[in-house]
């Protein structure tokens, strides 16, 4: 057997035991059309990158889980934890430097997905009463001179 | 020359066309067909999930890296200049967030349970001594014995049609130049582990 055809069985065997979750495709178009969208208005974000993501139990019973998202951006770094899933799930996060910034949940397609919050001197904001489902944030600094920048989506 | 062979590489496994199909639908959304920016995101997010997966991601993980990457594809579509390109700077893209994420993730990488078992050569037991001789389970066995940067390698260039090796060479820690030898040696591994008796995969030690 040759490489190119052991290459293509190993390729077919991984498609098989580690399959391509049910709905990626249709959620990832859903994303991409979603952007597209945003993008035609006059939205002017620049996209946080993802560089962590963890889950931990927590709780008393540890019966839940709570999940953690770190970005990161040109002069930015966001830290953000969801949870635990409760029916009005929470969002508390850290911002570094914690320049006076509005933070505003959003639903995929731009709609709010809850009230927005202010980031503090220390660098933290809270988001409570949000609507379960996907959700980004746009953080908006005050002083228009510094970028304004979105988190990708990420489920509550 | 490595950087010759590197461009060499053959199509692999997957299916032929794939790349040209998505150069193809990349090209009609850029000209304003939304429905083709739906074919590519089909065509090429099993790929992407294969070569996110090949760096020990949990789902969850694999799945926020695959998005980053559509989110910046429609962010920076103007930046690609060649269509041909685009599924070379996705999985390029993928493969440098997912090499993040992991790097971030260190000592404590999450697996599933269920990928972790499969993993791991099991027990013998009467059912399994039946089922291991099955070819398809056999290779699935001997992949699980390689080590961690065969497993990878191996996974990537089996998805990837041309995979940049200088990008891998950074991920796997490795000169550009041995990643060719590499991915031979880990193939010739994999022979060996097939060609090795059968009673061996059973559990005697040596």
């Amino acid at each position: 057997m040759n490489d190119d055809t052991r290459l293509r069985q190993l390729a077919d065997l991984w498609r098989e035991r580690d399959p391509v979750p049910d709905g990626l495709v249709g959620r990832m178009q859903a994303v991409a059309r979603a952007e597209v969208d945003l993008l035609a208005t006059d939205w002017d974000h620049e996209l946080l990158e993802l560089v962590e993501r963890s889950t931990e139990l927590a709780g008393a019973r540890g019966t839940s889980t709570s999940l953690t998202l770190r970005y990161t951006g040109v002069d930015l770094d966001v830290l953000v934890r969801v949870g635990p899933s409760t029916d009005a799930p929470r969002i508390d996060g850290w911002v570094v430097p914690p320049l006076p910034t509005v933070v505003r949940p959003l639903h995929p397609d731009g709609s709010a997905a809850g009230a927005p919050a202010t980031v503090g001197e220390e660098g933290r904001f809270v988001l409570v009463d949000l609507r379960p489902g996907l959700v980004r944030l746009a953080l908006e600094p005050t002083d228009p001179q510094h970028a304004s920048f979105v988190t990708p989506t990420f489920e509550i | 020359m490595t950087a010759g062979q590197s461009g060499r590489v053959p199509e692999t496994s997957a299916a032929p066309g794939v790349w040209s199909v998505a150069a193809d639908a990349f090209e009609r959304w850029r000209d304003g067909d939304l429905d083709a920016l739906d074919e590519l995101v089909a065509l090429m997010t099993p790929v992407l999930w294969h070569v996110v997966r090949a760096y020990r991601l949990s789902h969850e993980q694999a799945e926020d890296v695959v998005q980053s990457t559509w989110l910046a594809l429609v962010r920076r579509r103007d930046a690609i200049d060649d269509p041909q390109a685009v599924g070379g700077w996705l999985t390029l893209t993928s493969r440098r967030a997912a090499w993040r994420v992991s790097a971030r993730a260190g000592s404590h990488v999450t697996l599933e349970p269920d990928v972790l078992e499969r993993h791991v050569p099991s027990e013998p037991s009467a059912e399994s001594t039946v089922v291991a001789h099955d070819e398809r389970d056999l290779l699935w066995r001997a992949v699980a014995e390689l080590d961690e940067r065969c497993q990878r390698l191996l996974r990537v260039v089996a998805f990837e049609q041309r995979p940049d090796y200088a990008a891998l060479s950074a991920d796997l820690q490795m000169p550009v130049g041995s990643i060719g030898p590499t991915r031979g040696r880990c193939l010739a591994k994999l022979r060996t582990a097939l060609t090795r008796p059968s009673g061996n995969d059973l559990g005697s030690p040596t």
